[in-house]
């Protein structure tokens, strides 16, 4: 029970503190920024394209599992 | 021609270029040549050459397309405020580019080399061949606007129907698959991206106007700018 309890807390904690709000801007920011770059510099698309998929997770993820728990619309 | 050190460059029997880095690099070379000095004929940019950076041209704003064209509609309905972004749903001018850049990274990418291209100003080879590469720019932002058009076009039609979203969403329900807030999640989804399809199309035109735009009116000032260099 305590250990669902910790996992419990540790995901509102990402979701709360990471995958919402200027953190996760800053995250995906870089993310961005460095795909596009890898992209163009030295072709690496698959490195690339997995760059930019982290970044719209972080964008995105938050806004979703708030969905999911009811919280937002 | 002349064999002498002026025009080493066009001497040797020269590959066409794989990529635009290496385009890039060509024209730079060519045109530091010719701004030396080295008078180059025009006749030398023979009709491959020309194909070629076409082609290369054409190619390479095609790159990054299927990512685009899967994110164009949530990019819309993030600016519409129907998909939330960073946990909230009022969204902010900075969320917005952020979803937007989601979406057109690469396009803006691409956008910036061809505008370096259309910096490139030596002499005529190089005119030429800068040319025949945001020609080439041009012509592919056009198909890829028309080709994206359409397939939302069909998917709007034929594929995001209300019938059909109703039918997946019942599946769901009946096969208990997913719960219920998950469902719920899936037909939100599933309903900003059908609404947002129509608008993503403008937000295509909208982009693929900026990326024909930007390179040329900065090829146009720096050809006035090098006119009046010349003239003082």
């Amino acid at each position: 029970m305590n250990d669902e309890k910790f996992i419990k807390d540790i995901w509102y904690f990402l979701i709360n503190n990471i995958f919402e709000g200027k953190i996760a801007i800053v995250i995906s920011t870089t993310l961005i920024i460095f795909a596009v770059f890898l992209f163009i510099r030295w072709k690496v698309y698959a490195v690339s394209i997995l760059l930019l998929m982290m970044a719209m997770t972080v964008a995105y993820l938050g806004g979703f599992l708030k969905l999911l728990k009811g919280g937002i619309l | 021609m002349g064999n002498d050190n002026n025009s080493p460059f066009l001497v040797q029997h020269r590959e066409k270029p794989k990529d635009l880095l290496e385009a890039i690099s060509e024209i730079e070379i060519l045109s530091a040549t010719e701004e030396d000095g080295a008078e180059i004929h025009e006749r030398l940019a023979t009709l491959k050459d020309r194909m070629d950076y076409f082609n290369l041209g054409l190619r390479s704003i095609f790159t990054g397309t299927i990512i685009s064209l899967f994110l164009a509609p949530i990019c819309s309905a993030v600016i519409n405020q129907d998909i939330p972004i960073f946990g909230h749903i009022d969204t902010t001018v900075y969320d917005m580019i952020l979803s937007y850049i989601f979406s057109f990274g690469y396009s803006i990418g691409f956008m910036l080399l061809f505008t370096y291209i259309a910096k490139l100003r030596g002499g005529t080879i190089s005119n030429i061949y800068s040319n025949n590469i945001l020609i080439g720019m041009s012509v592919g932002a056009v198909i890829k606007l028309i080709i994206t058009g359409f397939i939302y076009g069909l998917l709007y039609i034929f594929v995001f129907t209300d019938s059909n979203i109703a039918s997946l969403i019942s599946f769901f329900i009946k096969s208990k698959l997913l719960e219920n807030n998950m469902i719920n999640l899936i037909y939100i989804i599933l309903s900003a991206i059908k609404v947002n399809l129509i608008p993503a199309i403008y937000i295509y035109g909208i982009t693929t106007v900026f990326i024909i735009t930007i390179p040329w009116v900065v090829r146009v000032v720096y050809k006035i700018i090098n006119n009046r260099r010349v003239r003082i």
